[in-house]
């Protein structure tokens, strides 16, 4: 005579431990950043530095940028002398991968130039051979934090620039911002 | 004793941040002045020696620099300081026997050369006193060969740093 097994243990459902303690039967999805960010970017896709206006898409998990940045020098010290007007504006769309604050940011874009040569005290001005407009391919590999809501953000990553008649410029750059 | 090496651990730190300090300061200016290159703020210049004003004593060579942001500068300094002819882009290439590499590090990276050029014709038979009372009509040195000019980018009173001979 064959004895008979006992039965099964009944299969319980493992219960989510909450960061109170208590157990919850499941927790609730963080909720995504909010849609608007500034930011401050020194060097990065705006070569020197520019300011953003980011718009995030969560439900895509991407991210729209455009920014704008002015540097302006007076090259030289004597009197009647003209100054040297550097200008960028990068466009840049990211996709955002990874946990809810931790972000992997992947993007592409272009980077808007526009250079104006600085002018010697009698008015001769000093142009290189990209002087003017011109637009570079730009992109980002970096990391992002993202807030829960409302907050600050900030990141860093490679962003190299890619212009046809200066070549290949490996960059990288920071940022600080608020979402809102 | 312990007062001194507290002192000299003191010096050497502080010695230590201004060194670091010196250098992250270089670096940022590199790297600024890379992304002003790439944006097109970067040109080439020339000061002509040998176009003096105001009866200053001309030199027989030219000076350009390559690709520097402080084109504008260069040009002033060369009029207001000089006195020498400033223009846009490299020196003269006719006439040039052979020129001078300087080796001394710019803060933007840009190149300068010193072009020696031949100076004979405008000597002609006055020789180096063709100048006005007698007195040379260049400022020494006035190299006619090669060998003469790579003789003067050697020279360390000139070129401190060091220069190497090149040719346009």
């Amino acid at each position: 005579m064959t004895p008979s097994l006992p039965p099964p243990p009944a299969e319980v459902a493992p219960a989510v431990v909450s960061d109170r303690g208590a157990p919850t039967p499941e927790e609730p999805a963080p909720a995504p950043p909010a849609p608007n960010v500034i930011s401050l970017e020194l060097l990065g896709n705006g070569l020197l530095y520019s300011l953003n206006y980011v718009r995030l898409f969560p439900a895509w998990n991407l991210g729209l940028r455009a920014g704008a940045s002015l540097f302006v020098d007076k090259i030289s010290n004597a009197s009647g002398s003209g100054s040297l007007v550097l200008a960028s504006f990068p466009f840049v769309a990211s996709y955002f991968m990874g946990p809810p604050r931790h972000k992997l940011e992947l993007g592409l874009g272009a980077t808007i130039l526009y250079s104006d040569a600085a002018s010697d005290s009698t008015g001769t001005k000093y142009q290189g051979s990209v002087s003017g407009l011109g637009v570079a391919a730009t992109g980002v590999v970096g990391y992002r934090f993202m807030p829960v809501g409302r907050g600050f953000t900030f990141g860093a990553g490679f962003t190299p620039l890619l212009r046809a008649t200066k070549g290949f410029l490996p960059w990288g750059g920071a940022s600080i911002g608020y979402a809102f | 004793m312990q007062l001194l090496s507290s002192r000299a651990l003191l010096v050497s730190t502080g010695v230590l941040w201004l060194a670091l300090a010196g250098s992250a300061c270089e670096a940022v200016t590199s790297i600024a002045v890379q992304g002003a290159d790439f944006g097109g703020a970067s040109a080439d210049a020339h000061c002509d020696r040998r176009l003096t004003l105001d009866g200053g004593q001309p030199s027989a060579f030219c000076q350009d620099v390559q690709n520097t942001v402080a084109a504008s500068q260069f040009s002033d300094d060369c009029r207001l300081h000089l006195g020498a002819t400033p223009g846009p882009d490299l020196c003269p290439r006719a006439g040039i026997i052979a020129g001078c590499l300087l080796e001394k590090q710019n803060g933007d990276q840009s190149i300068v050369h010193d072009w020696y050029y031949d100076e004979s014709a405008i000597l002609g038979d006055g020789g180096d006193e063709a100048g006005p009372d007698g007195q040379a009509l260049f400022a020494p040195p006035v190299p006619r060969t090669v060998a003469e000019v790579a003789q003067v980018c050697s020279d360390r009173s000139r070129y401190p740093d060091g220069a190497e001979l090149a040719f346009p």
